[in-house]
């Protein structure tokens, strides 16, 4: 049994074909890379994913059980998750209590959500920060909390968008840091949609690139920056395969 | 540390003394009005200001309230205690049917589509004279015949002072679910979707349902209040419906701080003697005045204390005892 699989998913928006035909599967506790050129369709696929649009055409299987249709809300329960490029803190709620939401995702009794909560908080690093509201938070705080909310979910797959945008070096480096220990601590898949190539590279077991809704270029990272196709679409045709 | 503490039940104990001192009728009345006008508000507050919905329909329910006891008593000769839950119920039936496609819109488009539902019930309840042997009696309203003495059965009193003591108890017990509800999974749930729908969306809340919640529970406090306005003033009208007035609960709401546990109720002391005082003093001479100190009181609200008056003070206050601790 597949663990994840996309299928010819197909999005458009009136005239503009945002995902193209897109396939692409993820293994268990596996990192995959997402990369590609501004407006390659990279967010609109986590958004199609995470049920927020409902594709064209095309199925999203998650150990088997087809996405297509189901709400964010569902799509959440059944353990794939996201964060959004642009941080969503719930600004009014104490960081505790933004963690507690996600928490309550899996259980309805109070100590249980405020202890995997905290648990999440101590282990993101904002464990000290657990009763300020998440407004005051620093932009890289806010982008742990983020994180910390989806890991509150208990998810199987998590769908991180530019994670690392914004974020000064020393940030980079430990958010590389956090996302590893992730993946090493709780198993989950993930899913980066990044920017920072020199982070992408570091940590992706594999790299797919999109370019105008389509996946161009698929395989481990340093054969993928290799990739003719892959240059061409960065750095335009002259660049390109002659 | 301590006075602070003791404020809430230092402001209880006023509010149950009251009418002990003061023996003036008008004082009376007024003070029943501002704590009707502040459990009205509360119960706005549970949609608008904890799950930030700005409803601005909550009329229909306190005239749906209002509507329902008075002709259960009328026609069923139901007592009016037991009318004001029906009545409840009724409402939160209600709320469900408005909710629905009103929930698929956000913003001031919720907000205009609920204020579209209120202003239907009050144009039908307006031009509808009689329905199914039922008389509604249209815009000329319905009167409560009066009956003599102090009854809780017929929740009718000579004395005023006994009104003033339930709306105080309806408030009290509306004021401690509201804050049991904010710490709750649920009111955490409504206030991740006020501050942010689509984050929480994604962390597995089904947004609309639990909007659906806060609004049958908000409903059916907003009718209660029908229930007693009824029974307070022995005259219903469609006016109870108005778009209007719904404007006036959300303000109240919204110049104490909505989301905030004691909001509606310090919007309610201080925009409800300005309606009252007008009226009093003023009568139907200067009809727009009332309308203009509100409108003042609004535009320094907006411009000092943008949510409210509530949160800045509690700031001021929680930074004061911090220093000193």
């Amino acid at each position: 049994m597949a663990f994840f699989v996309i299928q010819g998913l197909h999005k458009h928006f009136g005239g503009l074909v945002a995902v193209r035909d897109f396939s692409m599967t993820i293994e268990r506790g596996e990192i995959v890379g997402l990369i590609g050129p501004n407006g390659a369709g990279k967010t609109t696929l986590f958004n199609v994913i995470t049920g927020f649009h409902s594709p064209q055409r095309g199925q999203i299987l998650f150990k088997s059980k087809n996405l297509v249709g189901l709400g964010p809300d569902k799509i959440c329960q059944l353990g794939i998750v996201r964060t959004f490029q642009i941080v969503m803190p719930f600004q009014t709620l104490t960081v505790l209590d933004n963690a507690k939401v996600a928490a309550f995702c899996r259980t309805r009794s109070n100590e249980e959500a405020t202890q995997s909560s905290m648990e999440i908080l101590e282990f993101l690093g904002l464990k000290d920060k657990i009763h300020l509201p998440a407004g005051n938070l620093t932009l890289s705080q806010k982008k742990k909390l983020e994180m910390a909310r989806a890991l509150a979910t208990q998810p199987e797959v998590l769908l991180l968008d530019e994670t690392l945008a914004g974020l000064n070096a020393t940030e980079i480096e430990g958010m590389v840091e956090t996302v590893r220990k992730i993946r090493a601590e709780k198993g989950v898949a993930i899913v980066a949609v990044e920017h920072v190539m020199r982070a992408v590279m570091k940590i992706s077991d594999r790299i797919v690139v999109m370019d105008q809704g389509q996946k161009i270029a698929e395989g481990p990272p340093q054969e993928v920056v290799r990739n003719p196709e892959v240059i061409k679409a960065y750095l335009g045709e002259e660049y390109g395969p002659a | 540390m301590a006075w602070k503490r003791n404020l809430p039940y230092l402001a209880l104990l006023i509010a149950i003394l009251f009418p002990i001192f003061v023996r003036d009728p008008y004082f009376l009345h007024a003070a029943i009005m501002i704590l009707f006008s502040a459990y009205l508000a509360s119960s706005w507050n549970i949609i608008g200001g904890l799950a930030g919905q700005h409803s601005f329909g909550h009329s229909a329910f306190l005239g749906i309230g209002a509507y329902s006891s008075t002709l259960l008593l009328l026609y069923l000769n139901i007592p009016p205690f037991l009318g004001m839950i029906l009545g409840g119920m009724i409402a939160s039936l209600v709320s469900i049917g408005i909710g629905y496609p009103c929930f698929k819109l956000r913003g001031p488009y919720f907000a205009l589509s609920t204020l579209a539902f209120t202003e239907i019930f009050r144009i039908v309840v307006t031009t509808t004279e009689t329905i199914g042997g039922i008389d509604l009696r249209g815009a000329a309203g319905i009167l409560i015949p009066l009956r003599k003495g102090n009854s809780f059965l017929n929740f009718q009193f000579a004395d005023k002072t006994f009104y003033y003591y339930i709306i105080l108890a309806m408030l009290f017990l509306i004021l401690f679910i509201y804050k049991r509800m904010e710490k709750s999974r649920l009111g955490i749930f409504l206030s991740a979707i006020r501050d942010n729908e689509e984050a929480a969306r994604s962390l597995g809340i089904s947004a609309t349902r639990y909007k659906m919640i806060a609004l049958i529970v908000s409903g059916f406090f907003g009718a209660t209040a029908g229930t007693f306005y009824a029974q307070f003033f022995l005259y219903i009208e469609p006016i109870l419906f108005s778009s209007a007035l719904s404007i006036e609960i959300l303000l109240v709401a919204i110049v104490g701080g909505a989301g905030t546990l004691t909001g509606p109720l310090i919007g309610a002391l201080m925009l409800t003697p300005v309606s009252e005082m007008t009226r009093a003093y003023l009568g139907g001479t200067y009809a727009g005045v009332q309308l203009i100190l509100y409108g003042a009181i609004l535009v320094a609200v907006m411009m000092f204390a943008p949510q409210g008056i509530v949160p800045p003070l509690s700031r001021r206050y929680r930074s004061l005892f911090e220093r000193r601790a």
